[in-house]
């Protein structure tokens, strides 16, 4: 299972949005809600478009496989934009006219039909988890089924009002107060912590061949849950992590093996404290980083969006620092350090309790 | 103002992974045949109201086969004439 084509949309600048209900900082490309209150733009299909060139598209369609799928990742996907509430309205306010074409199965099947694929079409609205938990359907499709493309695209409507609203509402964004007041977003830190929202975008092709360009080879994923008495909490041991990791073990991974870990790394105290549970056996040597204080979380796209960062960094010789650390620290990095030979796992969680893994193997230079 | 120009590059927006394959359209071949289907002529009709300031209601009894039809339909209900295919782009695009 090769990763032999991708694209990525992120941004490292933020915006601040201080009409909406809880002002915040996000990583935000204005241009995809530019001419939105004519009702015909949905700003994810534009995010889209920017991993979606007409030159990835027409490669995939000049060069068929025997058996191809396509997956859409699209997260929170019933978010879709809408302020179902409409307590006020904001700069990001704006109705769109097809609803049924917002992050759908319908979208799904134009996406795929601009590929001409049709042996598989799929969407996954597995919530933050999305891009990353869809590395089983990748790995089942092609381990066991004989496909041997997988097309995933993972999109969302992150930067929305209704997305804003809920997790400003849950506190669990940084505040535009909380950032005048010094705090600044990163992980497992004893003084910054928490995350902005951010708008993101990651195309991936999968083969059952490797090429010249291949940039890795997905080795393992699993999903898993765990006992929780609140759907949107995390258990403070880390069991859904835990289980996730478990379940690549199970299906042969070496533990010791894993050099780099990709964490889900939102820097919540609850997720610092259950990733790091989760992690505490996996061996002695790992390094972990989170791509979130740099990019923002971007919800359904974050798993295999972050993934890819990392990869394209590890081949740049590097492992990043999570951002806006205070403490030295070798192992959740305060630091870069240089790319060390190993596997990389990557870790994802979701709203409504779902945690993925999925491990891969660094190829080419 | 080019109406089928106009027609090309709105169809270019409704279906932004096809805009290599999309075939220019003339006044008679039926739109299935340029490469549009039921769901690209509903974006289309969208997009066409929004140009020529046509009430969406009015927008969603459109049923046209081919550019001519489209045409008559576009003259029957519409309030503006954009002043320029740039100008109506403007809106869309």
């Amino acid at each position: 299972m090769y990763l032999n084509d991708y694209a990525t949309a992120c941004t490292t600048q933020i915006t601040a949005f201080e009409d909406i209900l809880f002002p915040q900082n996000c990583h935000f490309f204005p241009a995809t809600y530019a001419k939105k209150d004519s009702g015909l733009v949905y700003a994810p299909h534009r995010l889209a478009e920017m991993v979606l060139t007409p030159q990835k598209i027409l490669r995939i369609r000049e060069n068929p496989k025997k058996k191809q799928a396509f997956i859409l990742a699209g997260g929170n996907q019933h978010f879709a934009g809408i302020n179902p509430r409409k307590i006020k309205d904001t700069s990001l306010s704006y109705v769109y006219k097809f609803l049924p074409f917002t992050l759908t199965q319908v979208y799904a099947g134009r996406i795929a039909q601009s590929m001409g694929i049709s042996d598989l079409i799929q969407t996954d609205a597995s919530a933050c988890a999305s891009s990353l938990k869809v590395m089983f359907d990748v790995q089942t499709l092609m381990k066991y089924h004989g496909f041997d493309r997988v097309v995933v695209l993972g999109v969302e409507d992150a930067v929305s009002n209704s997305v804003l609203e809920f997790f400003g509402e849950a506190k669990a964004v940084l505040s535009l107060e909380e950032e005048k007041n010094g705090v600044l977003p990163s992980a497992f830190d004893s003084k910054n912590y928490g995350f902005r929202v951010g708008q993101g975008a990651v195309f991936a092709v999968f083969e059952s061949e490797p090429q010249k360009n291949t940039i890795a080879a997905l080795r393992h994923s699993w999903n898993a849950s765990e006992v929780s008495t609140n759907a949107i909490g995390q258990n403070a041991a880390g069991h859904g992590f835990a289980k996730a990791i478990a379940g690549c073990v199970e299906q042969g991974l070496n533990t010791e093996a894993i050099t780099v870990v990709k964490t889900h790394g939102t820097g919540t105290k609850s997720n610092n404290e259950a990733e790091k549970a989760a992690l505490a056996g996996l061996n002695n040597h790992f390094v972990a980083t989170s791509y979130k204080a740099r990019i923002g979380h971007t919800m359904g796209a974050s798993g295999l969006l972050e993934t890819l960062l990392l990869l394209e960094n590890m081949r740049n010789g590097f492992v990043p620092e999570i951002p806006n650390r205070t403490e030295d620290d070798r192992v959740y990095l305060s630091a870069p350090v240089p790319a060390p030979k190993g596997l990389v796992l990557s870790l994802a969680a979701g709203m409504g309790n779902i945690y993925s893994a999925a491990v891969f193997e660094p190829m080419g230079a | 103002m080019d109406f089928l120009q106009l027609v090309h590059e709105i169809g270019k927006v409704a279906k932004p992974m096809h805009q290599d394959t999309l075939e220019h359209p003339d006044w008679d071949t039926p739109f299935n045949e340029l490469g549009y289907d039921s769901l690209d002529l509903l974006l289309v009709g969208l997009y066409i109201c929004d140009v020529y300031v046509i009430p969406e209601e009015v927008g969603k009894t459109m049923q046209v086969k081919n550019c001519t039809d489209l045409k008559a339909f576009v003259d029957q209900h519409k309030t503006i004439e954009p002043e320029s295919l740039e100008a109506a782009l403007a809106k869309v695009v």
